[in-house]
């Protein structure tokens, strides 16, 4: 007898000598990238790390066997996280490329998790309408007391009804965007993370087309880019 | 009005943000400024920047990839500029893209390669439309290799201006421009690779 599964993704193959086969048609698109490595989940419960290389020479992936079916997951340059809806597991990926992935630790988030993005020392998740950020370890020297902070909430000149439709994280600068608010504009928020800067505090902050903002404090501070900026400039007017 | 998604390059000084109207903009955190990406798919899936070649990046839809230059400065000031298309096998997208090629989602948990069409330098096209794709994306390294390899004056001279209209004194104050063109300013770089025949 052969017969597939209502959604079409498992196909139940039985034979006379009384074993079910199943086998996995089509798996959701789930994937989290973090040059070079690039992760993509290759069964249903399983992931296959690769390390990619601009030489075209492929090698052979490391097959994470996972808890269970992930409905997110995320790479860092250090560390992978994978969850099924508010539970999260982090597992660490070694300093060099070629080590074994060993489980790091795991938790619960308030919410479901929709999304998550990873730095070297945070992680970012989106548990719509909030966007948490969180240290992956709470003894790395690098957070310090800088272990979780909640947007839109840690932002006191923000509406907490703003609902954070998506996001990026980079080591420095924490990027989200909001959707429609009370005064119905959208605005592009940058949130430095950089150690050298006391506290997280808000960036830059970029208003949309339709209005105008509430006047949040402004305030470069990201080095790099700011000296890269200041070197253009005086490129520009020589 | 809402944002729907963003694309970060790798330091986070570029951001790519697409709204509820299907429009993407670079956004530029430092001098808070947004530039309207022309030509982006409609169903924009995603965008991706290389990571090699931070002035390009991609937007693709299911079907499509499209190669996008980020001009910083130029006469026509900062813009951004549609290249080239490639087209994507049914079913594959592009995961990460280093120096003209992706890596792309294929079935099965497994990933293939392609390069882009804008990236491939084509045999049977001739020289002068490989320099002028060469010159599109920015590529002056390749681009001075290929008017040295043509040696004619008329890929000189589009090289010269390109580089001039983007405000590369660097590149194109050039023995060679000042010569031909007469120019005079106050930084002629004394650009010894320069054939010496200019």
């Amino acid at each position: 007898m052969i017969d597939w599964s209502p959604d079409g993704q498992l196909l139940a193959v039985t034979t006379n000598h009384g074993t079910v086969y199943i086998y996995v048609t089509k798996l959701p698109h789930l994937f989290a990238v973090s040059a070079p490595r690039i992760v993509l989940l290759s069964s249903l419960a399983e992931v296959s790390i690769y390390v990619y290389a601009p030489d075209k020479t492929k090698s052979l992936p490391f097959r994470l066997p996972l808890e269970g079916e992930p409905t997110f997951m995320a790479v860092g340059p250090y560390n992978f996280a994978t969850g099924i809806e508010k539970h999260v597991w982090f597992y660490d990926l070694g300093k060099s490329l070629g080590e074994e992935p060993r489980p790091l630790s795991e938790r619960d988030f308030p919410r479901s998790v929709e999304s998550m993005k990873l730095n070297a020392d945070y992680c970012a998740a989106l548990c719509p309408p909030q966007l948490i950020l969180q240290a992956i370890a709470a003894d790395n020297p690098n957070c310090k007391d800088k272990l979780q902070a909640v947007f839109p909430t840690a932002l006191p000149n923000m509406p907490s009804d703003a609902v954070i439709t998506c996001f990026a994280l980079s080591q420095e600068l924490l990027i989200f965007a909001t959707d429609v608010c009370s005064w119905k504009s959208w605005f592009v928020l940058c949130i430095i993370i950089y150690n050298i800067i006391p506290d997280w505090s808000p960036g830059v902050l970029f208003p949309g087309k339709m209005g105008q903002l509430h006047n949040l404090q402004t305030q470069y501070g990201h080095p790099a880019a700011l000296h890269g900026h200041r070197r253009h400039q005086g490129y520009f007017y020589r | 009005m809402g944002i729907r998604q963003l694309f970060m390059d790798i330091e986070g000084t570029k951001v790519i943000f697409i709204d509820d109207h299907s429009q993407g903009y670079v956004f530029l955190p430092v001098v808070e400024e947004a530039l309207l990406i022309p030509d982006i798919p409609k169903q924009c899936l995603g965008c991706l920047w290389d990571l090699t070649q931070p002035n390009i990046f991609i937007s693709y839809d299911a079907r499509n990839v499209n190669t996008h230059v980020f001009v910083r400065h130029s006469v026509q000031g900062t813009h951004t500029l549609m290249v080239g298309e490639s087209k994507l096998n049914p079913g594959q997208f592009p995961l990460l893209l280093c120096g003209g090629e992706m890596a792309l989602h294929i079935d099965g948990g497994q990933y293939a390669t392609q390069s882009l069409s804008t990236h491939v330098v084509n045999p049977s096209n001739s020289q002068a439309a490989n320099l002028q794709m060469l010159l599109k994306l920015r590529n002056y390294d390749e681009a001075y290799k290929l008017c040295k390899q043509m040696n004619q004056s008329s890929a000189w001279r589009e090289f010269g201006e390109q580089a001039i209209s983007d405000l590369e004194p660097d590149i194109g104050n050039t023995n060679f421009l000042s010569f031909r063109f007469e120019i005079k300013t106050p930084c002629i770089c004394s650009n010894s690779s320069l054939p010496s025949a200019w």
